[in-house]
């Protein structure tokens, strides 16, 4: 029958040392700077996040590729550890606007199944420069005073939000 | 042999950073300055008094969004004092402090402020990007400008 130092440290302890110093150096390398876990604050992406959710950034999401209409960002300000959650509603070169709570890209309305709540925003269209996205969140049952949103260049867009 | 060149790298990394350090300590002691709790009229007069020794004689604030420019550290002790009341309500830190040293006694530094509600206070947690000029004066680094930066615009 193996001894109780044997199941815990294996026939082999110094090779379990070493295994669990790697696993412990991966673990910390993709948690700093591949999957960043991020707790959401404030209540701007209800209903589809909640303030004091976990969520986690890909922060190589976009290394191959650029943000798609629909993704959930994660936008740092000064560093990667404040960072704003939103979602991409428009695209560089494109024209956006936001007429009684509706949303328009280039005279189209867009269609938003993440949003339940709607109050009449009015926001004067813009067009998007070649690294500008617009963002917002999908809470747009508050004031549009009390809410972040607008254009982002592209270089402040630290990953996507994937679970 | 490994191990040691390790440690050295690590003490390396470690070590403060001189000037980039101190600026840093600055603006820790600012924000702990301002979190320091209410206090009656008098006290809220010698805090404010000591938050203005942060700043340069002629600090420029420019809080964006609409905001009239905050210019001189005498209306920045006037209004420490007075909004002293409404700044209780949370407690500001200082994050992800970036220090570029522009001479030997001016320095640029980028940071998130982050404003945290005191419990019972109600309020939501809010972040800002500000970027501020520093100036070494009388062996005291002191703020001269400070711009908030739009991430959103």
């Amino acid at each position: 029958m193996p001894s109780f130092r044997d199941l815990t440290f294996g026939r082999q302890p110094r090779r379990t040392a070493v295994r669990v110093i790697v696993l412990l150096a991966v673990s910390a390398a993709v948690l700093r700077w591949v999957l960043i876990p991020v707790r959401a604050e404030g209540i701007s992406m209800e209903p589809t996040y909640r303030s004091g959710q976990l969520l986690f950034v890909n922060r190589l999401a976009y290394t191959f590729s650029r943000p798609s209409r629909g993704d959930i960002i994660a936008i740092r300000l000064a560093g990667p550890h404040v960072l704003y959650i939103k979602r991409v509603i428009a695209l560089p070169g494109e024209r956006v606007g936001i007429d009684h709570g509706a949303v328009d890209v280039d005279g189209r309305p867009l269609t938003e199944p993440y949003v339940v709540r709607r109050r009449a925003w009015d926001i004067p269209a813009v067009t998007l420069g070649s690294d500008e996205y617009f963002v917002v969140g999908d809470n747009r049952g508050m004031d549009a005073a009390d809410h972040d949103f607008g254009r982002v260049d592209r270089v402040r867009i630290l990953g996507r939000v994937i679970f | 042999m490994l191990a040691a060149a390790v440690a050295v790298a690590i003490a390396a990394w470690l070590r403060p950073g001189g000037d980039a350090a101190a600026i840093r300590d600055r603006l820790d002691g600012l924000a702990q300055e301002i979190n320091g709790g209410l206090t009656d009229e008098g006290a809220a007069l010698a805090r404010a008094q000591q938050i203005g020794d942060y700043f340069d004689p002629d600090v420029t604030i420019e809080l964006g969004r609409g905001s009239a420019p905050i210019e001189g550290r005498d209306r920045v002790i006037d209004m420490a004092a007075r909004l002293q009341p409404r700044t209780n309500r949370f407690t500001i830190r200082f994050t992800d402090v970036s220090v570029t040293m522009t001479s030997p006694a001016t320095a640029t530094a980028e940071f998130t402020a982050e404003f945290v509600p005191r419990a019972g206070t109600g309020g939501t947690l809010d972040a800002r990007e500000f970027s501020a000029t520093l100036v070494r004066s009388e062996g005291e680094w002191r703020i001269a400008t400070v711009e908030a930066v739009e991430a959103l615009r």
